[in-house]
């Protein structure tokens, strides 16, 4: 009732209000009124200004008036509701619709996931997924139905008194063991497929390998791939410039044969065991190859690389997914810059043959341009 | 006896200088340069709640960039300026607004916030203390804070924008000011705000330790204390031992930055030019960040787990399910969360064989974790619950917890790292577990020990409707990551418009989008519930929950040494909600079996504790009430333990 004595001097204030922002409006209506040309909308307007304003104003003061009339006449549609009951009632609907929601979701979605792994270590790593997934996703729901049931059974209204039940050892020991077991099991089985030539592997027997180089720098992906010799010359950071965009050491015989194609792309050949050694120029760059569950990381001065057997040609996943525009893709996923999201390449995964046809293409990387260059810096 | 009475005379003269200083406190002693915990845990919780909802309300603008890529929103130049020309966000910035969000919700809100506010607040009260061990330390560690926060701000203003390189400032790029505008002077300021931050947080945690071990009241032997003190007095130590390191690896990275030194940087050619750093390493940095970042995890949530076990239990009238194994779980997420820091790096390039060692060790965490899990599960169990505001922000912490805390099966094991790495999963994931959870227990604590701080309740039915918008809001909001994430979605990208493994998910963003800005509208609710109820909320009576710790003993205006006569001594542990035999289904912690004998009737509301505390002897008759006119603050007496035998 204390408020109520504000009420003429908040009626008095309100209408200088509104006499203010409607003398605005008018004389804002007035001004477009004279102008012939018809506008886009002008969000910085005052008119929208004023209602952006004359909104908050309604809003509180429609929020003051609901609150005194409440106060005084004592009307209160919510007086005869019960707290717990109304709160129980909710956490059985909310969480009823939300576990239902999260299965629906988890089917509507499944399609969009990334599909069957395309290289030779893949499969293990999606099975044991599979496998947590299928641990994981029950529990959640057990879980959380245990915890509805327990607000359903023991909200007050329902219940009046609560046990004296300080623990209970058995039930403490069973808890232990029971998330024990599968705590083991994954972490075996994680390390035991870590283990598997996730990080290392060795070629079998008639196996072809390649090793390619791809390099990373703000915002883009090259790839150097050996010559005839198969192997990949040495580099050195201060040696790039020019047209020697990856610091390539040509007094190195190994390099001089070496392919730096000019389109964005990588070219894979389908069972052979892929080496590629990840360097950066600049920055924490990651390489992430989602469709092969390959990844990591770019780090300027020092060597990583990943070693995978693709084993599926993309025109064979195009036709698995049924999307002629598939594509396997490589991208960034360590933060580098502004246009990190922008990092892309296409990877391409074909038969050995189409991989040589397109490979005896590619221009070497020791161009006229470079020897000049590195005349020129012997020189000076 | 003798000695005791002399002493109680020198108490009396002190106390009427000490009544006279009081009554001049003035606004700058009172309100800004506060020695007294209280205080200084409204001024966290406030800073906090403050700087929070900014960190928030970043996540609205990049929210509207991811989903709608293509759109411009001119309102956005209005507000950003030349870092959305057009109303179309900057790439740049877009990467700034991420960084400070973290920046803000990981350290600010759920560090300093969190543990600032609840561990000032409940430890002196809790254990039955004056105060802090050193309150000019405490009140130093606020003020640290604070300008920690003043200069996080400060870099929103610089012409090159604040820190954007990634709440976790990975080098090469966060040294290089060439990589990235925001790598400019906007990078010194995050650090030296990071660095004022944690001289706060390790002031606060010395404090927070000293008193936890030497100022516990009589009788508050450690195994009586409530689990939130358990948990923040653990935290404290986390910190101490987690945050130096990443100090140290903070000032190798300032002399990368500006210095030229090369503790990270090697092998760099950037914006036309070879630097001439060589030998550093990033995994260094790495390193030494996750030696701090992956404890830091567990800094923001055990606190929030201690305080949704007093809310549960409280609320659930019942008292907590395993209380010692509760204990001996925290005691072993927060060793267990020192050797776990390298499952953040499975594909940074380290010795695969750590991957392996990492999976065992980061798998040993889902132990103690479930087992709280399940001890909150079963003290609703045969409970009496109440489901009031705190106690649904307490249900819906150990819901989140279950949601993010399964997926960390995922994201912990090396191989199933690989294609999760870095991608919306993980987003999903820590927002869950971490964000999302001790967010609510953050809004748990101030529902219920509001009328602790400010002595009023705050409004119960808007607190409903802001925790059902936000519990199905952030689940709407994080839920689907996940599925995002088994489609590889990367984090941090500015458009997912680039890659087509990306753009399929846009319906999906525009969905995540709308539920955040709801979510966040649905803060504005909480805003003004809680300054209102601040000034005009319902008067709270002393013991509004019918709690049995010790926080509630104390009067409910605030008073320099929190009890105006004696300490409370403690005779029982902090959760005897009905015990059988009982009268009622609480007994306070400082109420003993003779006081029950007595006849003493401690639920009625004009109860006044003090009649029960200020009983020096047993039976040596009933002293009249006292109030603080007539039975003032004993200056002298800050550690003072009442009843030890003199030796």
């Amino acid at each position: 009732m204390m408020r109520m004595r504000w009420l003429p001097l908040m009626g008095l204030l309100s209408s200088a209000l509104w006499a203010q922002i409607g003398a605005a409006a008018r004389a804002r209506a007035a001004e477009l009124a004279t102008q012939t040309s018809v506008q886009a909308v002008d969000w910085n307007s005052i008119l929208w200004k004023i209602l952006w304003i004359e909104t908050i104003v309604i809003v509180i003061f429609s929020i003051r008036l609901i609150n005194i009339v409440v106060r005084s006449t004592g009307f209160d549609p919510f007086a005869s509701w019960n707290r717990n009951k109304v709160n129980m009632r909710l956490w059985l609907a909310v969480g009823g619709l939300g576990i239902a929601l999260a299965v629906w979701g988890a089917s509507k979605y499944a399609p969009l996931t990334l599909p069957e792994a395309a290289s030779a270590h893949g499969p293990s790593i999606d099975a044991l997924r599979n496998f947590t997934l299928s641990f994981t996703f029950p529990a959640f729901i057990i879980v959380h139905l245990m915890l509805f049931y327990m607000i359903w059974r023991y909200y007050n209204g329902k219940v009046t008194s609560a046990a004296y039940e300080v623990t209970n050892h058995a039930l403490e020991r069973t808890f232990l063991v029971a998330i024990s077991i599968p705590v083991i099991v994954i972490a075996a089985w994680g390390i035991y497929v870590w283990s598997l030539p996730v990080h290392g592997q060795s070629p079998t027997q008639g196996q072809r390998t390649l090793d390619i180089e791809v390099v990373a720098e703000q915002f883009q992906w090259r790839v150097r791939y050996p010559g005839n010799d198969g192997k990949l010359g040495r580099y050195h950071y201060t040696l790039i410039g020019g047209e020697n965009v990856l610091g390539i050491d040509f007094t190195d015989p190994k390099s001089q044969d070496d392919l730096l194609p000019a389109l964005k792309e990588i070219h894979l050949p389908v069972g052979a065991l892929v080496t590629i050694h990840v360097r950066s120029k600049d920055v924490l760059h990651s390489l992430y190859l989602p469709h092969f569950r390959s990844h990591v990381y770019a780090v300027p001065g020092q060597k990583n690389q990943v070693m995978f057997v693709p084993t599926i040609t993309t025109k064979e996943m195009r036709r698995k997914l049924g999307n002629p525009e598939f594509d396997y893709e490589l991208a960034c996923n360590q933060l580098c810059g502004g246009a990190h999201y922008n990092m892309r390449m296409k990877v391409v995964v074909e038969t050995w043959e189409e991989y040589q046809q397109w490979l005896s293409q590619q221009k070497p990387a020791y161009t006229p341009t470079v020897m000049t260059e590195r005349k020129n810096l012997q020189n000076s | 006896m003798a000695t005791q009475s002399v002493a109680a005379a020198a108490v009396t003269t002190a106390h009427h200088e000490h009544e006279h200083h009081h009554h001049h406190e003035s606004f700058w002693t009172k309100y800004i340069f506060s020695q007294d915990h209280k205080m200084i845990a409204k001024q966290f919780l406030i800073t906090g709640f403050t700087v929070g909802f900014i960190g928030i309300l970043l996540s609205a603008i990049f929210r509207l960039q991811l989903a709608y890529p293509d759109t411009n929103f001119p309102f956005l130049q209005t507000i950003l300026g030349k870092w959305a020309p057009e109303g179309r966000l900057d790439p740049n910035f877009y990467m700034a607004l991420v960084t400070m969000h973290g920046t803000i919700l990981v350290f600010w809100l759920l560090t300093g916030g969190l543990s600032g506010t609840f561990a000032n607040l409940l430890i002196p009260l809790q254990l039955g203390a004056r105060d802090m061990a050193s309150p000019f330390i405490n009140m130093l560690s606020f003020h640290f804070f604070f300008w920690g926060t003043v200069v996080l701000m400060a870099s929103f203003f610089v012409e090159t924008g604040p820190a954007a390189a990634g709440w976790t400032v990975y080098p090469p790029l966060s040294a290089l000011p060439q990589g990235m505008p925001g790598s400019g002077l906007g990078m010194i300021l995050w650090i030296v705000a990071l660095v004022l931050f944690v001289v706060g947080v390790l002031m606060g945690g010395l404090n927070y330790i000293t008193t936890v071990l030497n100022m516990r009241t009589q009788g508050m032997s450690p195994m009586r204390m409530p689990l939130v003190v358990w948990s923040l007095f653990t935290v404290a130590v986390l910190g101490l031992l987690s945050f130096p390191p990443a100090v140290a690896a903070f000032f190798l990275l300032l002399f990368d930055h500006s210095l030229g030194t090369s503790f990270y940087l090697s092998d760099i050619y950037i914006a036309g030019q070879a630097l001439p750093q060589q030998g550093g390493n990033v995994l260094l940095y790495l390193h030494l960040f996750w030696f701090l970042g992956h404890p830091e995890v567990y800094i923001v949530l055990l606190p929030a787990l201690g305080i949704t076990s007093e809310l549960i239990s409280t609320h659930a009238r019942k008292p907590i399910f395993g209380y010692k194994v509760m204990v001996y779980s925290i005691l072993g997420i927060a060793f267990v969360s020192f050797i776990v820091w390298a499952h953040h790096m499975f594909v940074s390039g380290m010795n695969p064989l750590l991957g392996s060692i990492f999976t065992a060790t980061t798998l040993l965490v889902a132990i103690p974790s479930a087992m709280k899990i399940f001890n909150y599960i079963f003290t609703l169990w045969k409970g009496n619950i109440q489901l009031n505001t705190p106690m649904l922000f307490a249900i819906g912490t150990v819901s989140f917890f279950i949601s993010g805390g399964l997926t960390g099966f995922f994201l912990g094991v090396a191989p199933m790292d690989i294609p999760l790495h870095n991608t919306y999963f993980v987003v999903g994931h820590f927002h869950l577990v971490m964000g999302v959870s001790a967010v609510f227990a953050m809004f748990g604590g101030t529902y219920h020990w509001f009328p602790r701080l400010w002595g009023r309740m705050m409004n119960e039915r808007l607190g409903y409707l802001h925790f059902w918008l936000t519990y199905i809001g952030a689940n709407l909001v994080f839920f689907p990551m996940y599925y995002m994430g088994f489609g590889g979605v990367p984090r941090r990208y500015y458009a997912f418009t680039e890659f087509s493994f990306t753009s399929q998910w846009q319906d999906l963003n525009v969905f995540i989008t709308i539920a955040a800005l709801i979510t966040i509208a649905a803060q504005l609710i909480f805003v003004y519930n809680f300054f209102h109820s601040m000034f005009y909320g319902k008067r709270a009576p002393r013991n509004p929950w019918k709690a049995t710790t010790l926080e509630w003993s104390a009067p409910v205006e605030h008073i320099h040494g929190n009890w105006t006569g004696n300490l409370p001594v403690v005779h029982r542990w902090a959760y005897e909600y009905s015990k059988p035999g009982a009268p009622v289904d609480f007994i306070p912690q400082y109420i003993s079996d003779e006081d029950i004998a007595r006849g003493v009737r401690w639920w009625e509301d004009d109860f006044d504790p003090s009649t029960v505390i200020d009983r020096t002897e047993p039976g040596e008759g009933e002293k009249a009430p006292s109030t603080p006119e007539t039975s003032p603050v004993p200056a002298l007496s800050l550690n003072q333990k009442p009843d030890l035998p003199q030796v």
